[in-house]
């Protein structure tokens, strides 16, 4: 039933990859030529079906591998990511239904491909349940979390289509380098699941001494380039190389933190390598990319669309990251909160949202300044989801 | 005092209302919030920090002693009990309640008492509106009861039509800040005398503890641990009685994971526990024939002075639960707990002269002497395990959890139940309708447009909604 759950998943990635590369396809056509319209709404059309069945196969994965492990399918990174990966898609579909803007799915369907690939860079095998996850509180608390993130993912796209819109109406320089910044991150974060994936899938691990935090031997599944305090050059090769080339400062006393450092740095130069091309190949800055792609797509109405997604989430997330969260750590360790730092960052987000449906009833901060909060909103939940667990490990250590 | 003394005064305190009734200034308070929060979770929080430092040496050996102090002076090592973060969370407070007091009767008026007949420019000028021919004396009869089939309240009154739906979707908000009132009142609480309590408790298998801050007892039955297959820990438990203060078994209930036993609103959580050696059977054994003499239960958690062992008396002269040598190089326990229990006996044999030994029931084959007629070799060790229990008591909990009922009740109403409602009247044998609503304009569009198609099909054709790209 695993296995049957996994060939499932693979289909459901290979849907949504291809609804991706549809939906960009149909807007690179209907931006060469209006005689191309009709082809390009075929496409859309198409695009719009391949996520359906992509959704649809994602939740006969997550139905087979609950009956196969016997256990609900959220306990874990790999599981929890591709959840989400499923409800940003899942959402997509709804709100594609809702309104008539198929030009979102160019921008909502990669960050759904690009979530469930970075899902799948983590282990993915069933494992038991320690004694404090076995609650129904946790499906209820990961999946709500989760559903609500979704929303917020669909409204992020919305929201950059929106400002990709609205550029030149009255350009700031600052808007225009965390536009440009924006996309820099994305291509660091591909870049980041392009390595993961190949040295996961090329089967490549190295271990090297560690002297910090508690452990002795680091595994890295990337090429140690940074080595923890206490490792030595030539501990592990890559391609003929002697790494590790330097070690991490000591300050960082973490145990993981070399290790993290490490791919963040590899990460970024991946990213860079990744932004470079794009940029040296369409000869102008991705924003401008973006907001060619965008077109003249009604405004109001990308506004409404990422509005509406943060609307549908935020009592979700409510429900999923605070309210049941609080009444699971209450059962667990008799204590509703405990300002563990994922905890906090939950809360953070939740602040910011409500921030911005506030800024939605403030007359002047509607529209941009709204929109780039919409925006932002996403990058703290990928932060909450990535970041967090790269640089502060706490309660929740072991997702 | 004259009146220009107190003018000013009043003007502050109007001033500061306004302050916080403003949606702006609580906009502002909540991204405070939220870039305020970030701190603690950089750094790390009194309390959490591995180390057995205090603050004052910890921080500046951690973080450097410039950063470090200012660290602790800042109050960022105790973040989220500083001054600073309780008092923006204070100032939100008061923002949530003067800005629900401000607004709730104009909201009261506007929403549970409707004006039918409004202005009538201001029911033309409505965003959602159609018209259709007035026919007959009853102008409004097909246009009520497609909306009452809409699940609309309809009023007609003063020869105009009001009708609406989905109100408790405008209180929604209210209702959400009333919970998230409650949420912090009740986490407020703790700071009252005798709301809140945290202890932590030990019981040894088949101890009974008085449990702080209560008046009853808990007894363990023993704790038991189960594993996977692959030896990864199932479940812990702790099998427990309760007792009250007269020595009456009141509940007999299992404290598991998630699963914690609460009574007289004292709740207790399984939380560690660890395991000791309990008893040994030893076996004295006579040295050069091997055959062995007798047997004894020795308890090595408190072990008894003397002990009669066929016809052999042992009588313990010293007992290190966790053997070790201290720093002058003597024997000294290095804990209280059973790890490494070595035992100082001197032994008198029924027909010669009493003789000192060491015993290590642990490692019996470990001697100092081996010359002694008679020798103990261990038979078996029991285990006998500690559990650890977390007692707490919280009285604000109830408070909290009504406060995130409501507030799930709240956002829930806000977001998902929308106001809509419809004015007309009628004018030159033309029925005007004028439609509006508060949030999901598309679907309160496709609505109108679905009523309009169904009193004046001719005119109004169901047409594609909002086109998002041009053609
Ligand atoms: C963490 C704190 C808060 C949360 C979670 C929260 C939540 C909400 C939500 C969900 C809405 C509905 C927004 C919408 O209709 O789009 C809302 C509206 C509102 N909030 Fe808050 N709020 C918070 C704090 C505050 C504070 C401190 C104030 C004080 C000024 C405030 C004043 C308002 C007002 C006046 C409305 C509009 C009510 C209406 O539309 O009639 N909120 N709030």
């Amino acid at each position: 039933m695993i296995q049957v759950s996994s060939y499932l998943f693979l289909g459901a990635f290979v849907a949504y990859l291809a609804s991706a590369v549809l939906y960009v396809t149909r807007l690179t056509l209907r931006r060469r030529d209006p005689r191309y319209f009709d082809l390009a709404d075929r496409l859309g059309s198409h695009g719009y079906k391949a996520a359906v069945a992509g959704v649809i196969l994602q939740g006969l994965a997550i139905a087979a591998r609950w009956i196969g492990s016997g256990q609900v399918p959220l306990a874990n990174m790999f599981e929890y990511m591709s959840f989400m990966g499923w409800s940003i898609m899942l959402f997509f579909v709804i709100l594609s239904a809702w309104y008539k803007l198929p030009g979102l799915g160019a921008f909502v369907a990669p960050v759904g491909v690009v979530v469930i690939a970075y899902a799948s860079v983590f282990p993915t095998e069933v494992r038991p349940l320690v004694p404090v996850l076995q609650s129904v509180w946790l499906p209820l608390h990961v999946s709500f979390a989760a559903l609500g993130e979704g929303a917020f993912a669909v409204s992020f796209g919305a929201a950059l289509m929106y400002l990709l819109r609205v550029r030149k109406e009255q350009t700031n320089q600052w808007e225009e380098a965390a536009l440009e910044f924006t996309f820099f991150c994305g291509a660091i974060l591909t870049g980041f699941i392009v390595l993961a994936l190949g040295f996961k899938i090329g089967g490549y691990s190295a271990e090297v001494t560690n002297l910090a935090g508690g452990v002795t031997v680091l595994e890295y599944t990337l090429p140690p380039f940074i080595g923890p305090v206490g490792s030595v050059r030539g501990e592990a090769t890559f391609l003929g190389l002697q790494l590790p080339l330097v070690h991490a400062p000591t300050w960082m006393r973490g145990a993981y933190a070399a290790k993290n450092l490490n791919t963040l740095l590899l990460s970024t130069v991946a990213g860079t390598i990744l932004y470079g091309l794009i940029r040296l190949t369409a000869r102008v800055p991705l924003r401008e990319l973006g907001t060619r792609a965008v077109g003249n797509m009604n405004p109001k109405l990308l506004d409404e669309v990422s509005y509406r997604g943060i609307a549908v989430g935020f009592p979700l997330f409510t429900l999923g990251a605070l309210v049941f969260a609080m009444i699971w750590a209450q059962k667990a360790w008799g204590r509703y909160w405990a300002w563990d730092p994922k905890e906090t960052w939950a809360l953070i987000t939740w602040l910011f949202y409500s921030g911005y449906l506030h800024m939605r009833i403030v007359r002047g901060w509607e529209g941009r300044p709204a929109a780039w909060v919409a925006a932002l909103g996403f990058v703290i939940v990928m932060f909450t989801l990535v970041g967090v667990n790269l640089l502060v490990s706490g309660m929740h250590s072991y997702v | 005092m004259d009146e220009q003394g107190v003018k000013p005064q009043k003007d502050l305190l109007d001033r500061t209302w306004d302050f916080f009734a403003s949606v702006r200034v609580a906009t502002v308070l909540l991204f405070l919030l939220a870039v305020a929060s970030i701190g603690g979770t950089l750094i790390e929080q009194e309390g959490m920090y591995a180390s057995s430092l205090p603050p004052e040496e910890f921080y500046p050996q951690r973080y450097g002693p410039v950063f470090g102090m200012l660290l602790l002076r800042t109050g960022m090592t105790h973040a989220y009990s500083s001054w600073w973060y309780l008092t923006l969370l204070f100032m939100i407070a008061a923002s949530l309640v003067i800005c629900s007091i401000e607004r709730f009767v104009p909201l009261w008026r506007a929403v549970q008492r409707p004006n039918p007949a409004p202005d009538k420019e201001f029911v033309r000028r409505l965003r959602h509106g159609f018209t259709f021919p007035a026919t007959g004396d009853a102008p409004y009869g097909e246009l009520a009861a497609a909306l009452k089939a809409r699940r609309y309240l309809v009023i007609e009154q003063e020869g105009r039509l009001y009708a609406d739906k989905g109100r408790l979707g405008r209180w929604g908000p209210y209702i959400t800040h009333i919970g998230l009132l409650l949420v912090l009142i009740g986490a407020g609480m703790r700071a009252l005398p005798g709301v809140y309590l945290e202890q932590f408790i030990w019981v040894r298998d088949g101890e009974i503890v008085k449990v702080p801050g209560s008046d009853f007892y808990v007894e363990s039955l023993g704790f038991e641990v189960e594993y996977y297959e692959t030896g990864q820990p199932k479940s812990y438990m702790t099998h427990t009685r309760v007792i009250d203060a007269n020595g009456n078994a009141v509940k007999t209930e299992t404290i598991a994971m998630n699963e914690p036993l609460a009574h007289n609103r004292v709740e207790l959580y399984q939380s560690s526990y660890y395991a000791d050696y309990g008893q040994a059977e030893i076996a004295l054994v006579d040295r050069q024939s091997g055959a062995e003499i007798d047997r004894f239960t020795l308890d090595l958690i408190q072990p008894d002075r003397v002990y009669a062992v066929g016809g052999y008396r042992l009588e313990l002269v010293s007992y290190f639960p966790d053997f070790g040598i201290d720093e002058d190089g003597q024997p000294a326990t290095r804990s209280s707990r059973v790890h490494n229990p070595g035992l100082v006996l001197q032994v008198t044999p029924p027909d010669a002269d009493p003789f000192t030994t060491w015993f290590f029931p642990l490692y019996p084959g470990v001697e100092f002497d081996d010359t002694t007629p008679v020798r103990f070799v261990t038979q078996d060790v029991t285990t006998v395990y500690t559990s650890g229990l977390q007692v707490k008591k919280d009285l604000g909990l109830p408070v909290i959890y009504i406060g995130l009922l409501v507030m799930t009740v709240g956002v829930f109403a806000t977001f998902y139940i929308a106001h809509r409602r419809y004015w007309a009247f009628t004018e030159d044998g033309q029925v005007v309708v004028g439609g509006w609503t508060n949030r999901n304009q598309g679907s309160f569009e496709r609505e109108t447009l679905q009523i309009a198609h169904h009193l004046d099909p001719e005119r109004y054709a169901l047409a594609d909604e909002m086109e998002g790209e041009e053609r």
